[in-house]
């Protein structure tokens, strides 16, 4: 992990992205607290029920990010920039099993794009099997869309849905639930 | 018609006159990663083609894409 300055700790680095860890003041002078406020970035999440703050956001990180191996949660930056454009993580690392699910919230509308999406899925897939010896890593999306893109691009592979699983502006959606074995899992230019 | 133009048109829900060869998701609001891969499968559907995470990357813009499939045919 590196840091100059004000620079973030770039943790991962890709072509496109950076990971970098994420610190106290991210969650309260960055954007990142408040795209959880959006309605359009949060329309296939379970988030954007209640307001969220920067002091909630700060809670957060502190009681679930610092020191939890349970949860590897990092900041995208894009290259050569040091500005968060957006969050990914690995959550309810199971290390009994070797399991873990992958979530991602791009908040810069203009950072929605596939060489940074990919590219920072990979980042994060490649660190969960290669470093943290996970075998299986999984999601869940309501939108088919997302899970169509992590099966085309990355490799992963439905195991069905969750039928009605989840209540969204006025609907009850399903659930597409989607996994990448380690054994599966293509390394592919990005 | 450009069959890219004809499916970026259908999957961004836009009029096609919109659209040049220089329209991208760098100046066009919904054409983000989701979109790009309804684009891929309508045009791998229609076209009887399919393309690898390094050409869906470089799905930069409409002239970008006409550059990927004359590679696929």
């Amino acid at each position: 992990m590196t840091a100059e300055n004000n620079q973030k700790m770039i943790f991962l680095s890709g072509k496109y992205v950076n990971l970098v860890g994420l610190t106290e003041d991210d969650a309260l002078n960055s954007d990142w607290f408040s795209w959880f406020n959006d309605p359009d970035t949060t329309r296939f999440m379970q988030k954007g029920y209640f307001p969220n703050t920067a002091q909630q956001q700060l809670d957060f990180y502190r009681q679930h990010i610092v020191g939890n191996p349970s949860k590897l949660q990092l900041g995208i930056v894009a290259s050569g920039e040091n500005t968060l454009v957006g969050i990914i993580s690995l959550n309810n690392i199971d290390h009994l099993n070797q399991k873990a699910e992958i979530s991602m919230i791009i908040g810069n509308a203009n950072f929605r794009q596939m060489r940074y999406t990919v590219e920072a899925m990979k980042l994060i897939i490649e660190h969960g099997f290669n470093i943290l010896n996970l075998h299986k890593i999984y999601g869940g999306t309501l939108s088919k869309d997302w899970a169509d893109l992590l099966c085309k691009t990355l490799t992963f592979t439905p195991e069905g849905k969750l039928r009605q699983d989840i209540y969204k502006s006025g609907t009850f959606y399903d659930v597409h639930m989607v996994a990448v074995l380690r054994d599966e899992y293509k390394t592919q230019p990005a | 018609m450009s069959i890219v133009l004809k499916t970026v048109a259908e999957q961004l829900q836009i009029p096609i006159e919109s659209l040049t060869n220089d329209s991208s998701p760098e100046n066009l609001k919904n054409w983000d990663s989701l979109a790009t891969i309804r684009i891929a499968m309508a045009l791998e559907m229609s076209e009887s083609i399919s393309f690898t995470t390094e050409e869906l990357v470089k799905f930069s813009s409409i002239s970008a894409i006409n550059e990927i499939l004359s590679t696929k045919k």
